[in-house]
């Protein structure tokens, strides 16, 4: 009877679980969020161009500044706008899913939530530092072999992202990471009951505070794919930023300290 | 039992292998097609060569504006329309004078012009200034604990309402000239309070306290003044000696409160709150409260009615949808108002003698930016890029009387067609019979266009 078991053990694990292998889905995917975001304290420039049609239609340029929060592994940010011209000085505060948006023309903070459009197509998820293993489980689905950005075949575990948190912005995510680089090589984020909202492709890898991090996000809008707006992210900076930088008070008050 | 555990056995093996059956179903073989990806924008050149954006300075910070404007007035039965033309220098700048000290101002200057006056005496020729802010802050303390000091006319506006702001406490007789009556615009350029402002922000959230000292003999606090040239107008915002008071600890990811307390020189003191909560990933939901002790409006010919507490709330609820079209729904109160049946008793005597009366009573309301019976409601509608058009935005929004259905309703469109240059249209009306709040004021309608260059 024992060895009956002993025998069958295996195979079960064989045939259930042929595709966990090391390292775990949700370990790949700390690896690819490790590749996205430096650790500790950073600031970045990102510049979001969009296209419509091939056409450009728009450019916004930010500045990202992030700090890991204290208990969920996730970031806190502080975006500023630069340009256009309309919006600059304005501010958006990310700590967790509590957001606040600053506009010096009225001095006045207001809480606005997660889906909240300020930056056309992009989201403010998009734009701010997240930790996406700190929101979601991963779940193998298959290794598959995709074209990357740059149409070259990638060997790629695809990973089916479900959220843990009632309030992410995208209950489910597909995410294909390179097998051997751990590269994060696109993204499809879902809602709910499963359509595809838009696509994400991450390209551009370059060395930027000790690690190859992906300076590119290409996203493709799912009801119309000729819409496409590349996230440039640039000028990685490690810097120490006070906690109270992500106190809601203080965005009143950004650019005072030397900020 | 041998024989059992052979035919658990099968069993187990045929379970296994319908495992394997649908798990080969559910995982896609690795030697499947190569999944194609769409043609994209290029990459950005090699590291280090991404293009610069194009310097855009404020050296200015100032704002040009030209606008068309139009009003609809209606007068004994008749309607007549009246054009202006209304040249504004808006002028918004900080500076840091050190890396402790900062300067800024915001000053708005318009000239008004009648366009086609007619034959009914000179035509309307005004200039107006208003000093919004002007004033200098010192930080100390460090970046973990920084205490900021400052010192000036600063508009200190407060409440997460979007149409009624119980808790705004520096409001009355704060707007003096308005081309949108949107209460967020009317929140922006009204004018500042002259005072001393002390801010402390640690990790466990900020606390607030501001002193606005008297600075005008003139008892207009109460009253109806019309400001015109460049006045710096402190009868309209510091003609009491005032005290604000302001909590706002840290709290967790979905909620935030912030605590207030006021009192003003010959008022009771107010207490009041602001709480904003994420309801959901597209929901915000917000509350205002202000409570203190102070009378009640009453009907024509009636004393006020005796002082005693009175809450003044509003609550609102902000949806976004994927779109990214926002819409706001609004509810308010506020205790010391005029209750249904004393409004009702206003409309029928608006045309006895207590008339004046209720056009003062209406004049009073609007310069203290309180409502004018105690329920309401209020709806916006905002759509930023709208149609997918980068910088179009619109949006549109009613305040409602619910006791006599009367409304005041207004659609602006802003296009920034450049970067420096941008262009934008405003309607408004005033909906409801004669006898209404809304539907009985002077203007019908107003219809504005306006073209803006960036400095």
């Amino acid at each position: 009877m024992r060895n009956l078991f002993r025998s069958l053990i295996p195979m079960l694990l064989l045939v259930t679980g042929t595709a966990l292998a090391d390292p775990t889905p949700q370990q790949l995917l700390e690896a690819a969020d490790a590749m996205r975001n430096p650790a500790g304290d950073f600031s970045i420039n990102i510049d979001l161009t969009e296209y419509r049609a091939g056409k450009l239609v728009g450019n916004s340029s930010l500045t990202v500044y992030s700090k890991p929060a204290q208990d969920s592994g996730q970031f806190n940010s502080l975006v500023r706008f630069e340009r256009p011209m309309r919006d600059a000085g304005k501010l958006l505060l990310r700590n967790g899913r509590d957001l606040w948006f600053y506009d010096p023309s009225s001095s006045s903070s207001i809480r606005i939530s997660p889906q909240a459009r300020l930056l056309g197509q992009a989201s403010n998820g998009d734009v701010t530092s997240s930790n996406l293993a700190a929101d979601y489980r991963a779940e193998w689905i298959a290794t598959e072999t995709i074209e990357d950005a740059s149409r070259t075949p990638r060997e790629c575990a695809r990973l089916q992202l479900t959220a843990v948190r009632d309030t992410v912005a995208y209950p489910t995510v597909d995410y294909w990471i390179d097998v051997v680089t751990h590269q994060p090589v696109k993204a499809e984020f879902h809602t709910a009951e499963g359509r595809l909202l838009k696509t994400a492709y991450f390209r551009r890898f370059e060395q930027h505070l000790g690690s190859e991090r992906p300076t590119e996000t290409v996203i493709i809008d799912a009801l119309d794919p000729t819409w496409i707006t590349v996230m440039r992210a640039s000028d990685y900076q490690q810097q120490n930023i006070p906690h109270s930088w992500f106190q809601r008070g203080y965005l009143a008050r950004f650019g005072t300290d030397g900020s | 039992m041998a024989a059992e555990f052979a035919r658990l056995g099968q069993c187990l093996v045929l379970v296994a292998m319908m495992l394997a059956a649908a798990s080969a179903e559910a995982i896609p073989s690795g030697t499947a097609a190569v999944q194609q990806a769409p043609l994209l924008p290029p990459e950005a050149p090699a590291d280090g060569d991404i293009a610069e954006p194009e310097a855009l300075s404020l050296p200015l910070g100032l704002q040009a504006q030209l606008l068309w404007q139009q009003f609809e007035q209606r007068s004994g039965g008749e309607e007549r329309r009246f054009d202006y033309l209304r040249s504004v220098l808006d002028w918004r700048r900080e500076w840091m004078l050190s890396a402790t000290t900062r300067l800024a101002v915001s000053n708005r200057y318009e000239h008004i012009a009648e366009l086609d006056a007619g034959s009914e005496g000179p035509p309307f020729d005004r200039n107006n200034n208003m000093l919004r802010e002007l004033w200098i802050s010192w930080t100390t303390g460090g970046a973990a604990r920084p205490i900021y000091l400052d010192v000036g006319r600063i508009n200190q506006r407060g409440g997460t309402a979007s149409g009624y702001n119980p808790a705004d406490f520096f409001k009355p007789g704060s707007v003096v000239s308005a081309t949108s009556l949107d209460p967020g615009a009317l929140r922006s350029n009204r004018l500042g309070t002259a005072m001393v402002r002390g801010l402390l922000i640690t990790e466990h959230g900020s606390l607030a306290i501001a002193i606005a000292p008297k600075l005008s003999s003139s008892p207009s606090i109460d009253g109806v003044r019309d400001s015109s040239g460049f006045s710096l107008d402190l009868d309209r915002t510091n003609a009491r000696e005032a005290i604000w008071l302001r909590l706002a600890p840290q709290t967790g990811e979905r909620i935030s409160i912030d605590l207030l307390g006021f009192a003003r020189s010959g008022e009771k003191p107010q207490f009041g709150a602001n709480l904003s909560a994420l309801l959901g990933n597209s929901l915000v939901g917000n509350v205002e409260w202000s409570g203190a002790r102070r009378p009640g409006l009453a009907g024509p010919g009636e004393p006020e009615l005796p002082t005693a507490w009175r809450n003044r709330v509003a609550a609102n609820l902000t949806w976004t949808f994927a779109s990214g079209v926002e819409v706001t729904l609004e509810r308010s109160y506020a205790g010391d108002a005029l209750s249904r049946e004393h409004w009702r008793a206003w409309r029928a005597a608006a045309d006895s003698h207590h008339g004046i009366e209720l056009v003062t009573l209406f004049e009073r309301r609007s310069w203290l930016q309180e409502p004018l019976v105690r329920d309401g409601w209020f709806a916006r509608g905002s759509w930023r890029d709208a149609w997918g058009r980068r910088g179009l935005d619109v949006s549109s929004f009613v305040l409602v009387n619910p006791y006599d259905s009367s409304a005041l309703w207004q659609l602006s469109m802003t296009n920034a067609i450049s970067e420096r240059w941008s262009v934008s249209g405003l309607l408004g009306r005033y909906l409801g019979g004669h006898d209404t709040e809304f539907g009985g004021a002077r203007t019908g309608s107003y219809l504005s266009l306006n073209i803006t260059r960036h400095l």
